[in-house]
C-alpha cells in the first residue's frame, strides 16, 4: 500500500511538472505587459526596468522557469506583482474560505443527490422519477450567477434571512460563519448535486438489478436493510469517483459563486490575478489547483480500495 | 417443529405469470401445478425461457411487482403465498422457502464478507445477538463442508473458489431452516467435479433436515441422479410429469423424447457412428407474447397431427397404467 502511494505521488510530481511548464508558457503567451499594468501609466522607464529586473523578467525564459519551479519546490511561489506580498501567504489566507465553501457545497450536493437519485431509481418512470430528472435538468441548466442573484434578492433582500455576501472566519464566529455560508453553499451545491443525482439514479438502478440484491431479498431481509447494505453500499462506490471530481472542482474555487457572494476564496483571487496580469499569483494558483486535483484523485483511489475489497493496490506495480 | 404427518409442504395450483412488455403481455407461466413433499425432490426441467425460473421467483414474490402479473395459488404449509404483500412475503423468504441461485459469483455481494452475509440471513428472521449469529454462521459453514470456517467468515466472495461460493450460498439458504429449498440451476455454473460435490452435499442436507427440494435445471443428467419426481416445462406449461423412472424409461410427450434424445449418454450401447450424432431439436420455443393457439409445441413437433394439434390445446392426461405419469399430447408412442 505504501509503495502504491509513493508511486502515485511520484507520478503526480511528473504531471505537476508538465502542468507547470504549460502554465508558465501560457502566462508568457498572453498579450499585455504585467509590469506596465502593475506600475500604471505614469511610471518612469527606470522604475519599469527596476521592477522587470526584480521580477527576473529580463532573464531568458528557461532561466525564469527554472528559477520559479526551483523555489516552488521549497514552498516559495514568488511575490505578487500587484500586492507585493508572497504568493504562498496570499494563497494560504484564502484556503479557509474556499475549503469551507467546498465542504459545505459538497454536503449540500450529496444531500440532494443521494435521496433524490435513490427515490427516482426505486420508482423508475414514476412521477417522483420525473420530478427528479426534471429538477436535476433545471439545476444543471440554471446559471449559477443567476441563481446566486435570485437567492440574494429573495433571502437577503426581501426576507432578510441571510447576509448577501462576505465571509466570516470559523474560529472567530462559528454562527456567523455558518450563516454566511448557507447561500453560497446552496448555489454551488445545486449544480454539483444535479450532476450527482443523475449519477446516483443510474448507479442505484444498476445495483437494484444485481443478482446479489435478489439473494438478499430471498433471505427475507427487511426492505430498508436490503436497500442500505446491498443496494446503496454498492451503488455508492462509483459515486466516490464522480463526487471526488466535483469536490476537486469546488476546491479549486467556484469563481462565479465567489464573485456573486463576495466570497474571498481562491477562485476570486485567481480571477483577479488574471485581470491584473499578476503572473506569480496566477501561476501559483493554477499550480495549487493542479495539486488539489491530483491529491483528490489519489484519495479517491485509496478510498475505492477501502470500499471495494476486490480492488487491491498491493503488487499492482506492473 | 417439523410436520410429521404426510402431504405436501408446498402445493402450487394453476400458477400463471405474465409480464407487461412494450410489445404486449408476455405469458411466461401458463397454469403450472405441482406438489412438493417433505424430503423429496421435484425436478422442473425445461429450456431457457420455458418459465421454470420465473415460476419459482413468483412463489417468493421476487419478480418486479410493477410489471409482473401473478395468479393462481401456492399454499405453503397451509399459507397462501400468492397475493401477499412485501412484509408478509418477507416472513416466508428464507425461513419457509430458501433459494439457491445459479451463479454464486454474482449472487453474493462482492463487497461484504461471507460472515456478514450469513449473519444477515440468520438475523433476518430471529432476533439473535451478533456473537450468537456469528457462532451459528461458523457452524453453517462447517455443515456445508467449508474447511476452516472461522477464518472463512472474514473472506470476501472473490477470495473463494466457485464451489466454495456455492457452498456459502447453500449455507445462506439453509440459515433460516426452510422446509422447502428451491435450487435454481444451482450447479449449472460449476464444473463437473464440483457439481457432483454440491449435489452430494444438497442430498445429504435434504435427508438430514427432510427438506422438500425444487430442483430447476435444463440438465437431465443431474435430474436422473437426484430427483424423485420430474416435471417437464415447455412454454410455461407442464407438458409431461411423472416419477423419474417413468419419465426416463417411458417418455410420452414428443418434447420430452426430444430432450432425452438430445442428452449425450456415456455408456451408450449404440454403434459409435450413430452415438456421435447428438439429436438436436430444430426450432426455438414460442414467443411468450404470441403463444400459438393450440399446442405450444406444435411448430417444432415431429409427430404433429394437422388440425387438432394446431387448434386444440392437449390436456394433461394420465398415461395408461400409471396415474402419476401424465402428459399433454394427443400422440401416443408405440409400446407405451
Amino acid at each position: 500500500m505504501t509503495g502504491y502511494v509513493l508511486r502515485r505521488l511520484w507520478q503526480s510530481a511528473v504531471v505537476l511538472i508538465g502542468v507547470s511548464i504549460l502554465v508558465f508558457a501560457i502566462m508568457h503567451l498572453v498579450p499585455g505587459d504585467p509590469v506596465r499594468q502593475a506600475l500604471g501609466t505614469r511610471a518612469t522607464e527606470a522604475a519599469y526596468q527596476a521592477m522587470r529586473e526584480r521580477a527576473g523578467l529580463d532573464e531568458p525564459l528557461l532561466t525564469q522557469y527554472l528559477d520559479w519551479i526551483g523555489s516552488a519546490f521549497t514552498g516559495d511561489l514568488g511575490v505578487s506583482f500587484r500586492t507585493g506580498r508572497p504568493v504562498m501567504e496570499m494563497i494560504l489566507e484564502r484556503v479557509p474560505a474556499t475549503v469551507s465553501l467546498a465542504a459545505a457545497a459538497i454536503v449540500v450536493a450529496l444531500l440532494i443527490a443521494i435521496p433524490l437519485g435513490t427515490i427516482a431509481a426505486l420508482k423508475p418512470r414514476s412521477p417522483v422519477d420525473w420530478f427528479a430528472t426534471a429538477s436535476s435538468q433545471a439545476g444543471l441548466s440554471i446559471p449559477d450567477f443567476w441563481m446566486g442573484i435570485m437567492l440574494i434578492l429573495l433571502f437577503a433582500g426581501t426576507l432578510g434571512w441571510f447576509p448577501s455576501g462576505g465571509y466570516v472566519g470559523l474560529t472567530s464566529d462559528p454562527v456567523g460563519w455558518a450563516h454566511h455560508l448557507v447561500m453560497p453553499a446552496v448555489t454551488a451545491g445545486v449544480a454539483s448535486g444535479s450532476i450527482l443525482t443523475r449519477f446516483v439514479r443510474s448507479s442505484v438502478l444498476e445495483a437494484l438489478g444485481q443478482d446479489h440484491v435478489r439473494t438478499a431479498r430471498a433471505k427475507g431481509m427487511r426492505r430498508r436493510d436490503v436497500l442500505g447494505w446491498h443496494v446503496l453500499r454498492n451503488a455508492l462506490i462509483p459515486l466516490v469517483t464522480v463526487g471526488g471530481v466535483q469536490l476537486a472542482y469546488l476546491l479549486s474555487g467556484v469563481v462565479i459563486v465567489e464573485i456573486v457572494f463576495a466570497w474571498p476564496g481562491l477562485g476570486q483571487m485567481a480571477l483577479q490575478a488574471v485581470e491584473s496580469r499578476d503572473y506569480p499569483l496566477l501561476q501559483g494558483s493554477v499550480l495549487l489547483f493542479a495539486v488539489i486535483f491530483l491529491l483528490v484523485n489519489l484519495l479517491v483511489d485509496l478510498l475505492y480500495a477501502r470500499l471495494d475489497p476486490r480492488i487491491s493496490y498491493v503488487g499492482a506495480a506492473k | 417443529m417439523r410436520d410429521e404427518q404426510g402431504g405436501p409442504v408446498l402445493s402450487v395450483r394453476d400458477l400463471r405469470v405474465a409480464f407487461r412488455t412494450p410489445r404486449g403481455l408476455a405469458r411466461v407461466v401458463n397454469g403450472l401445478s405441482y406438489d412438493v413433499e417433505p424430503g423429496r425432490t421435484l425436478a422442473i426441467v425445461g429450456e431457457s425461457g420455458s418459465g421454470k425460473s420465473v415460476g419459482a421467483l413468483a412463489l417468493l414474490g421476487l419478480l418486479p411487482g410493477d410489471v409482473a402479473r401473478i395468479s393462481g395459488s401456492a399454499v405453503f404449509d397451509g399459507y397462501e403465498l400468492i397475493g401477499r404483500d412485501e412484509e408478509e412475503m418477507r416472513a416466508v423468504r428464507g425461513a419457509g422457502v430458501g433459494m439457491v441461485f445459479q451463479d454464486p459469483a454474482t449472487s453474493l455481494n462482492p463487497v461484504l464478507t461471507v460472515g456478514r452475509q450469513l449473519v444477515e440471513a440468520l438475523r433476518a428472521h430471529a432476533s439473535m445477538p451478533k456473537d450468537v449469529a456469528r457462532a451459528r454462521a461458523e457452524e453453517l459453514l462447517a455443515e456445508v463442508g467449508i474447511p476452516d470456517p472461522r477464518s472463512r467468515l472474514e473472506a470476501y466472495p472473490h477470495q473463494l473458489s466457485g464451489g466454495m461460493r456455492q457452498r456459502v450460498m447453500i449455507a445462506i439458504a439453509l440459515a433460516g431452516q426452510p422446509r422447502v429449498l428451491i435450487a435454481d440451476e444451482a450447479t449449472t455454473a460449476l464444473d463437473v467435479t464440483v457439481q457432483a460435490q454440491i449435489l452430494d452435499l444438497l442430498m445429504r442436507l435434504q435427508k438430514e433436515h427432510s427438506t422438500g427440494v425444487i430442483w430447476i435445471t435444463h440438465d437431465l443428467g443431474v435430474v436422473a441422479g437426484i430427483a424423485d419426481h420430474v416435471l417437464v416445462m415447455y412454454a410455461g406449461r407442464c407438458v409431461e410429469e411423472g416419477s423419474v423412472d417413468a419419465l426416463f424409461e417411458r417418455p410420452v410427450h414428443p418434447y420430452t423424447r426430444g430432450l432425452l434424445g438430445a442428452t449425450p449418454v456415456v455408456d451408450d450401447p449404440r454403434p459409435a457412428r450413430e452415438r456421435d450424432l447428438l439429436v438436436t431439436m430444430p426450432g426455438l420455443p414460442p414467443d411468450p407474447v404470441e403463444l400459438p393457439e393450440g399446442c405450444a409445441f406444435y411448430p417444432r413437433c415431429p409427430v404433429r397431427a394437422d388440425v387438432r394439434c394446431r387448434t386444440e390445446e392437449p390436456p394433461l392426461a394420465s398415461v395408461a397404467g400409471d396415474p402419476g405419469h401424465r402428459a399433454a399430447t394427443f400422440y401416443t408412442p408405440e409400446g407405451v
